[in-house]
């Protein structure tokens, strides 16, 4: 090496050129991401449950008595935005998941599971709640 | 003293030992980038610096139970792929490796130096993908372990016997 990068290092660290990143401001970026993650799987929840609700209202077994009208009613009145949103969400949840700690390590089909296994529980728990 | 117990004393305020540090890894930082994006001197020279530097801006991230060698590295990776985005560098082909090598004695002495033993082997490496010439040249070249590159590329474990068997196949094709 020509520099000695040792003493150029050290040179910008006495001067403050060179400043250490405070702990606070990684912790802060940690919760961030979780908070983030959080939300994600509770809008998914939310989204999914839409979907629940749907299905409440329009019983697919009581639609098909109706015969091709019950059907396409059922394909015309989906809510495939929230659909859509839910799953877009839950594979955000899982993108976040990854990049979570050391979660790169954790096979991506395990990640899955367990992102979609907490929106279901959300999704059930919300039902509950709304009554 | 281990380099933990060293990242230990400069998170509590002791910048100076911070040097210690760069001593015991300058060389094998610069290696690696020279290596993994086959810059001239004075870039991957830049590259090694910045590495070092954003490796104390950011040492509060560092958890002292893991393992800092691989984290040092995983700096250095995220700087040669911002390099690589910046500068948009291009694979350079076997051909024109050849014809870099003949025409720029100042290579052949580099290679000459770092002991290169098979020329053939090297142009191949270098004109593998980035992620396979990664994982190549820090297996091969590095001895990182598997649980190494998977902390220093953020793949899972297995992943990288998979990458490593790929990138051989490459590389017995190219040769």
């Amino acid at each position: 090496m020509k520099k000695d990068l040792q003493k150029e290092i050290l040179d910008k660290i006495k001067k403050g050129e060179v400043k250490m990143k405070p702990k606070e401001k990684f912790e802060l970026e940690r919760k961030a991401l979780i908070g983030i993650w959080i939300l994600t799987l509770v809008t998914s929840a939310i989204f999914i449950l839409m979907v629940v609700l749907f299905f409440e209202v329009y019983n697919p077994a009581e639609m098909m008595e109706l015969g091709d009208v019950g059907k396409q009613l059922l394909i015309e009145d989906f809510p495939y935005l929230w659909f859509m949103g839910g799953l877009g969400m839950i594979i955000g949840g899982i993108l976040i998941d990854q990049r979570m700690g050391d979660n790169y390590k954790t096979p991506t089909i395990k990640l899955s599971l367990i992102v979609t296994g907490v929106v279901l529980i959300l999704t059930i728990l919300f039902r509950f709640l709304i009554g | 003293m281990t380099d933990e117990e060293i990242i230990k004393t400069v998170q509590e305020g002791n910048s100076e030992v911070y040097g210690e540090i760069v001593k015991r890894y300058e060389k094998q930082i610069y290696r690696y980038i020279k290596r993994l994006t086959n810059q001239e001197y004075d870039t991957v020279e830049d590259l090694t610096q910045d590495t070092f530097i954003s490796g104390y801006e950011n040492i509060m991230s560092f958890d002292v139970d893991q393992k800092f060698s691989s984290w040092l590295y995983r700096v250095a990776h995220n700087k040669c792929i911002d390099f690589f985005r910046k500068k948009r560098v291009k694979t350079t082909t076997t051909e024109e490796k050849e014809e870099l090598i003949e025409s720029n004695d100042k290579l052949i002495e580099e290679l000459e130096i770092e002991k290169e033993k098979n020329l053939k082997v090297n142009m191949a490496i270098e004109s593998l993908e980035l992620k396979y010439r990664e994982v190549i040249l820090l297996y091969y070249f590095e001895d990182k372990s598997y649980e190494d590159i998977s902390d220093i590329l953020h793949i899972q474990t297995s992943n990288v016997g998979v990458i490593l068997n790929r990138a051989k196949e490459k590389l017995k094709k190219i040769l």
